[in-house]
């Protein structure tokens, strides 16, 4: 993938003040790209199926990472992941699971149903800025993504 | 568990069974036969008590004295006659001090002597014996269904003037029906006692172990009732726990997060003042989440997570001293791990979590040691290994050894870490595997904290 290119992250988070802050981390990284914040699993799932207010393609553009909190009011992090990875057009979008939560069953059940990462958030502002941005870079600097999107 | 107890109760029944039936045929048979020869032996001392009175009572000691009489068979077959109106005698025989037939019913056999009958030869040396015949003739065919014999009971006879000097024998046949009738009689009220008094201690037997086990099973429904429950109370509480610290991790993040914001965007509106509080906020948010990760790991301790594997002890260790000192941002400390600790098979996180712990807790409590120092060991104690970490801090009054390993017990306001929460968490984690952890310690001499745990943990805890 061309490293300038301008990419798209949908970050699934219900916590707002979470959302804020990985929001302004990501965007005084410096890199091109945008940024869509879903509040709930419905909503992520509404997003990547383009409807409601999600049906334009040229606002609503596919996402080439998603950010995904486990805790999700409506629908679970977990369920999104399931329905993600079992569909054939969106399951070779990366899943980034993030929780607070250390729970070693979650890690688990999350690779089981296919998430390419699990990660825990810190307790500090600058630990989580931190986090998030090394999320950004590895995803879009070291990782190769497939190009048939 | 239920299996086994039925198994029990079904154990007991045969068992006792098979007990009491071996008894009860013992005693039976015993009895039977004790009681049997008593009165076989009162019959014949009846029948020679009544033989001897005869030959008194009627002078007939001539029979066996006198030469002369023996020319004369008439004179003892009207002699004798006495001897065969007696009920159940059939016939009779006389027989001389030497062992020679004198008189007999039948004359082929007056004169001649038998020398190898044994029991002519007892009574020819003074008692009284008998020789039992099973009945063979055909016409004895019925009272050998009732086991009537032949007795043959030989009577020794002494002289009436000398007590003791022998004059012969007299031999009586007899046919003792009445005797075998009592006899019978006897034995079925035996057998039938035995059998009864079998039967009530069996019945009385298995009512009680009956009513013991239906007791037992009753106490161990109800066991198993209050388990399960607690189990279910320990399932919720452990989920609650998880729930409410996870939704306390995310406040926890959002308020740092938020104080972080505030101090990047508006640091230079603050003043130092201002600085400083927004500082004393994020130290009391980050002690906070040490509170709760510690809460969380506790809330854990009885979950066995990952299967035992093969530890390394000292690499460990050391890899976890490391971690632990670079975490506390702790000033130097001199920590001394052996080249060998040994190999363990056990739970690599529950390990890690004892070492991080008890190190942490030595560090923390340091007190104002200028030159701490951590020394960390271990002693064999066969299928148990004892590990333990000393410390030259301050030092623990005894008064406080136990109240120590209690959740959120700390002996000392501290401002940095020390939750309250670790030592509970090594306590818990080596109990669970059957191990035990106490402190060696007195005021100014430094602590030394010690466990055993077994060199291969099981592979579930065993209290969960």
């Amino acid at each position: 993938m061309d490293p300038r290119r301008e990419v798209t992250i949908l970050l699934v988070e219900d916590n707002p003040d979470h959302a804020e802050l990985t929001l302004r981390a990501l965007d005084d990284d410096g890199a091109p790209k945008k940024v869509f914040w879903v509040k709930d699993g419905q909503e992520a799932l509404e997003y990547l199926h383009r409807r409601q207010q999600y049906a334009d393609a040229a606002t609503s553009p596919r996402p080439d990472l998603i950010l995904l909190d486990l805790k999700l009011t409506k629908i679970g992090g977990t369920e999104v992941l399931n329905r993600i990875k079992a569909e054939e057009g969106l399951r070779t979008i990366p899943v980034v699971m993030l929780t607070t939560s250390e729970r070693e069953r979650e890690v688990t059940e999350s690779y089981r149903a296919g998430v390419n990462s699990f990660v825990t958030k810190p307790a500090r502002f600058n630990d989580f800025v931190a986090q998030v941005r090394t999320i950004a870079a590895y995803w879009f600097g070291t990782n190769r993504a497939p190009e048939a999107w | 568990m239920r299996r086994s107890r039925l198994d029990l109760l079904q154990r007991f029944s045969i068992l006792s069974f098979v007990s009491i039936v071996a008894f009860c045929a013992g005693l039976g048979w015993v009895t039977s036969r004790v009681l049997t020869n008593a009165m076989l032996a009162g019959e014949w001392k009846d029948t020679a008590g009544m033989v001897r009175y005869q030959i008194r009572a009627y002078h007939l000691e001539a029979l066996f004295t006198d030469p002369a009489l023996r020319a004369d068979p008439e004179r003892y077959r009207s002699s004798l006659g006495a001897f065969l109106n007696v009920p159940e005698v059939v016939k009779v025989k006389v027989w001389d001090r030497e062992g020679a037939v004198i008189w007999a019913t039948d004359p082929r056999i007056i004169g001649k002597r038998f020398p190898d009958n044994p029991e002519l030869r007892t009574a020819l040396a003074g008692d009284v014996s008998v020789q039992l015949k099973p009945l063979q003739k055909a016409e004895h065919v019925y009272e050998r269904e009732t086991f009537v014999q032949l007795a043959e009971v030989y009577v020794p006879i002494f002289a009436r003037d000398a007590p003791g000097t022998l004059i012969g024998v007299l031999e009586v046949y007899k046919t003792p029906y009445a005797l075998y009738a009592t006899i019978r009689g006897a034995r079925l009220t035996v057998w039938g006692a035995v059998v009864m008094g079998g039967l009530l201690l069996y019945l009385s037997l298995f009512w009680i172990v009956r009513v013991a086990s239906l007791s037992q099973r009753r106490l161990e429904r109800s066991l198993e009732a209050q388990s399960a429950e607690l189990r279910h109370r320990n399932t919720t509480l452990e989920f609650f726990v998880q729930s409410v610290s996870h939704d306390l991790r995310n406040t926890t993040l959002a308020i740092h997060g938020v104080a972080g914001c505030l101090l990047e965007d508006h640091g230079g509106a603050l003043g130092d003042g201002g600085l400083r509080l927004v500082r004393r906020l994020h130290a009391n948010v980050e002690r906070q989440d040490m509170l709760l990760k510690d809460l969380l790991t506790l809330s854990r301790a009885g979950e066995a997570m990952s299967p035992p594997r093969e530890i390394e002890l000292a690499v460990l260790v050391r890899e976890v001293v490391a971690e632990t000192l670079t975490v506390l941002e702790s000033g130097p400390v001199k920590v001394t791990v052996p080249d060998s600790l040994g190999v363990l098979v056990a739970r690599v996180d529950d390990v890690r979590a004892i070492f991080e712990h008890l190190v942490a807790n030595a560090v923390t409590f340091m007190g104002d040691q200028p030159a701490p120092e951590i020394e960390i060991g271990s002693e064999d104690r066969g299928a148990h290994v004892e590990l333990y970490v000393r410390d030259n801090g301050p030092g623990i009054d005894p008064d406080y050894h136990a109240k120590i390993f209690e959740l959120f017990e700390r002996l000392e306001a501290t401002e940095n870490r020390g939750t309250g929460v670790g030592l509970t968490i090594v306590k818990r984690i080596v109990e669970s595997v059957g191990g035990r952890v106490w402190v060696e310690s007195a005021p100014g001499q430094g602590a030394t904290f010690r466990f055993t745990v077994p060199r291969v943990w099981p592979p579930a805890y065993l209290a969960a």
